[in-house]
């Protein structure tokens, strides 16, 4: 067999995995794998790449080349679902939500990697067309040549089962993370005032229909659960300019820094362990981190991972 | 020609209203600005701008050019119009009518006594404008999104997503709005114009005006030839040939009549003063006169009514029962509920295009004389902290139009806090879903000795906007709710609040603010990667 065949085959099963509805956790690595294989080097990627000192998008170009280029995650003629952070009506330079230029550019290498179709959307917290529209994000999607789909209806939910879970037992879930081949959670860093911080993890709130459950039944708990579900193929965390205080939301008063930071990983508990560094507090103070973590969803222990600093 | 002008209006007000896109949103700012009995409630509010603006202009041009008004710009009318061709296009024709024209002055009555008695959204029962909105809203909104789920999974296959979920669904609104219009709409086909000329306040006032136009459809008794052609096409039911005259405070300006005189008895033209002598004492005899000076004289006596007993309408409204306890919240610029129920017609276009869908209208809220009336349904939804929509588009005024920094700082209601049945005691798990939401920053999570944080409230800065109230999962009761404010009062700004302000001391703490000595501890930072914290 050579790398050639080697490679066909193994972006084959991780097809088959992506397309598969429940794809657990071993099915996940195996797909990370294949992707992995795909680098120009080929030797394996790293686990995580950290990239700081430029603007998001430049980071975004730096980041995904360390990983193969986006072809490692999206093969030609798959759909992809691209699930930024559009919780709040607040305008880009709040960072409430996820930057609108690294979103655009993130679909600009979905498509160019041969993507059928790129999708973006989020169950936001305040109006959704308020949110989408003051965030900028889609504006920059659509430029881009994505199609921004609206949350607001109850009935593109389909209960699912998410295996393993302990309070988020079933869920409805969005029907474009069941049906895209490709899942990429792109999330903003913020303070947030329920759960500490809000990350990659977090973020997976808005592929649910009801969210006042995660509230309900232990938010800790529920966040780590939906990580049992459907692992993304790949987070990109954004941390250009981040909101220190007033989270999520943002209040006038909140603080900030601006690190022009971003961390990508295909493990979603390792991106939120370097995530919660980046805020300035150990992963240990996040207590769904830690559930995440003995469920096996991914690594919190940052000194066991293969890490790759980059500064542009 | 009129009869473009006409359905292009009635189009454009309709699509504007249901929102079928950009360009329909600026077509309809333009028709919809055009309305005559907002205009008027805005006029009597002391407001000049906007719909009061074209009021004046409309209520000048009439007395130029006639009642154009009724005949392309009230969106009733068309639609009226339109019924009534159904109802005679075989052959069928109109036949004169001496009308009922008292019933116009007691419903001019009516609307004034209405708003003086504080149930103005009951006025909107006669107002053309706010009938016809209500049945787009109420009636043909909710048809137009049914179809559209029916049709939703094929819309899926091109990337449309049409699906929606009814959450603002209101079947009394519904009812109200389906049983009004189609009346009007059903005796249209049988009779014509009879709502315009009878019920209708805005008719009342624009019948007179009409009356002593400048320009007008004139009849000459002289060249009449009593053939009837005229009256078979008169929707309006006021051309009497066989007395030979027309009643020109129930002509609505529509010309059909013109062109179906074999004569030329029928024009519309300038009054000729100079041959105001030529007119044939016996045509045109003394009593019927007398009888037009009556039939434009009853609006005046229906103002007079109205004026009369006004007073005395408000005199009742402080007899009636207090609203306070139960009040709901009204929507941002109505500044008092005493206010707002005097000054909205109910007419549901805030409803309509309400981004959060937080804004309902009231079926018992508000009590019967707020029947429809917009309030603020914190289950549903809640208000946007950088939205004024509602305060831009209000056609009479009673939603004071507010910039966006006044807006911010209205307090719509006030928010309470009950601990006892929050999620953080009761279940003693993380939640934070108030203070997530909140937008001034009233509601906040600080940390407490179990190491969850606990939320806290400073109600000087909070504008009831119910984001907290809206997400609060505690079951059966929610623990925090917010009641309306039947004054609204004005929020301290966000920064001025009991917290104090972050920038002094940036906490340990991921959780805001610590309520002591700052808890946690500073990362430790491996020495590999020297500017990673990681």
């Amino acid at each position: 067999m050579d790398r050639r065949d080697f490679l066909k085959t193994a972006a084959r099963l991780g097809l088959g995995a992506g397309a598969t509805v429940l794809m657990g956790s071993g099915a996940g690595r195996l797909f990370a794998q294949a992707a992995g294989s795909a680098t120009s080097s080929g030797k394996r990627p790293p686990d995580l790449v950290a990239v700081k000192g430029g603007e998001a998008d430049a980071l975004f170009d730096a980041g995904i080349a360390a990983f193969g280029g986006m072809k490692a995650f999206v093969k030609a003629g798959q759909t992809v679902v691209i699930k930024p952070n559009i919780g709040w009506a607040q305008p880009p330079e709040t960072a409430a939500n996820t930057n609108p230029k690294l979103v655009k550019r993130i679909i600009e290498h979905c498509l160019n990697a041969g993507a059928k179709k790129v999708y973006v959307f989020d169950n936001s917290c305040d109006t959704w067309s308020l949110c989408y529209k003051t965030s900028l994000i889609e504006k920059y999607a659509k430029d881009a040549g994505a199609e921004v789909v609206p949350p607001n209806s109850s009935s593109y939910y389909h209960e699912v089962v998410i295996p393993g879970a302990v309070s988020l037992k079933k869920a409805r879930v969005h029907e474009l993370i069941l049906e895209s081949d490709v899942f990429i959670n792109v999330p903003v860093l913020k303070n947030h005032s329920g759960a500490g911080m809000t990350s990659a993890m977090k973020n997976l709130m808005g592929i649910v229909w009801d969210r006042q459950f995660f509230h309900r039944y232990d938010l800790d708990q529920c966040i780590a659960d939906a990580c049992l579900f459907r692992k993304p193929s790949l987070n990109v965390v954004d941390a250009y300019k981040v909101m220190k205080s007033g989270g999520p939301r943002g209040y006038g008063s909140s603080l900030y820094e601006t690190p022009k930071f971003q961390i990508l990983s295909t493990d979603i508990v390792a991106a939120d362990a370097a995530a919660s560094r980046t805020l300035g507090f150990e992963p240990s103070r996040f207590r769904y981190i830690g559930l995440a973590a003995e469920k096996r969803s991914g690594q919190a222990d940052l000194s066991k991972l293969d890490i790759l600093r980059l500064t542009i | 020609m009129r009869i473009f002008v006409s359905a292009f209006c009635f189009f454009a007000f309709a699509a504007g209203f249901l929102g079928v896109g950009r360009f329909f949103d600026l077509l309809f700012t333009f028709f919809g600005a055009t309305q005559l009995f907002p205009g008027a409630v805005r006029l009597a509010g002391g407001l000049f701008g906007g719909t009061a603006a074209a009021t004046l202009a409309i209520l000048f041009l009439t007395v130029l050019f006639g009642r154009f008004y009724c005949s392309s710009l009230c969106p009733l009318g068309t639609a009226q119009d339109a019924a009534s061709f159904f109802g005679h296009r075989k052959g069928r024709g109109f036949s004169y009518s001496p009308g009922i024209l008292y019933l116009r002055a007691l419903s001019l009555a009516a609307v004034v006594i209405a708003f003086a008695a504080g149930a103005s959204p009951l006025a909107g029962f006669l107002d053309p404008y706010s009938l016809t909105a209500r049945f787009l809203q109420y009636a043909l909104v909710p048809l137009f999104d049914l179809s559209k789920n029916l049709l939703a999974p094929l819309a899926r296959n091109f990337d449309l997503y049409w699906l929606n979920d009814f959450g603002g669904f209101s079947i009394w609104a519904t009812v109200a709005a389906a049983a009004t219009v189609p009346f009007i709409l059903a005796l249209a086909f049988f009779r014509g114009r009879v709502f315009c000329n009878s019920l209708c306040p805005v008719g009342a006032v624009l019948g007179p005006l009409n009356g002593i136009a400048l320009f007008q459809v004139r009849f000459d008794a002289k060249t009449c030839v009593s053939c009837g052609a005229c009256a078979r096409v008169c929707k309006a039911e006021c051309l009497d040939t066989t007395r030979r005259r027309l009643d020109a405070s129930r002509c609505v300006s529509c010309f059909s009549c013109l062109a179906t005189c074999p004569t030329g008895s029928l024009t519309y033209s300038r009054k000729l003063w100079a041959k105001e002598s030529d007119i044939d004492p016996t045509a045109v005899p003394d009593p019927a006169r007398r009888k037009f000076l009556k039939k434009t004289g009853s609006s005046g006596a229906g103002v007079a009514l109205a004026l009369v007993s006004a007073p005395v309408a408000r005199a009742a409204q402080s007899l009636a029962p207090n609203l306070q306890p139960l009040a709901p919240a009204a929507p941002p610029g109505a500044v008092s509920l005493v206010r707002f129920l005097s000054s909205c017609t109910a007419c549901g276009l805030c409803v309509s295009k309400c981004p959060s869908g937080v804004l309902r209208p009231s079926i018992v809220k508000y009590g019967p004389r707020g029947f429809l009336m917009p309030y603020l349904d914190y289950d549903a939804s809640y208000c946007q902290y950088d939205c004024t929509l509602c305060t831009d588009l209000c056609p009479t005024g009673a939603l004071k139009k507010l910039t966006l920094d006044d807006k911010r700082l209205v307090q719509m209601g006030t928010a309470a806090l009950v601990t006892e049945k929050c999620i953080v005691f009761t279940k003693k798990t993380a939640c934070g879903a108030c203070a997530e939401h909140c937008p001034t920053g009233s509601v906040r999570m600080i940390p407490a000795p179990t190491g969850i944080p606990e939320p806290a409230f400073d109600s000087a800065i909070c504008v009831g906007c119910g984001a907290c109230h809206h997400i609060c999962p505690a079951e059966p009761d929610k623990s925090i709710t917010v009641t309306g404010k039947s004054v609204q009062g004005k929020a301290l700004p966000p920064t001025k609040n009991l917290f104090g302000n972050p920038e002094s001391s940036l906490s340990n703490s991921p959780f805001g603010l610590p309520r002591s000595a700052p808890e946690g501890k500073t990362p430790s930072r491996p020495p590999k990667g020297e500017d990673f914290p990681f």
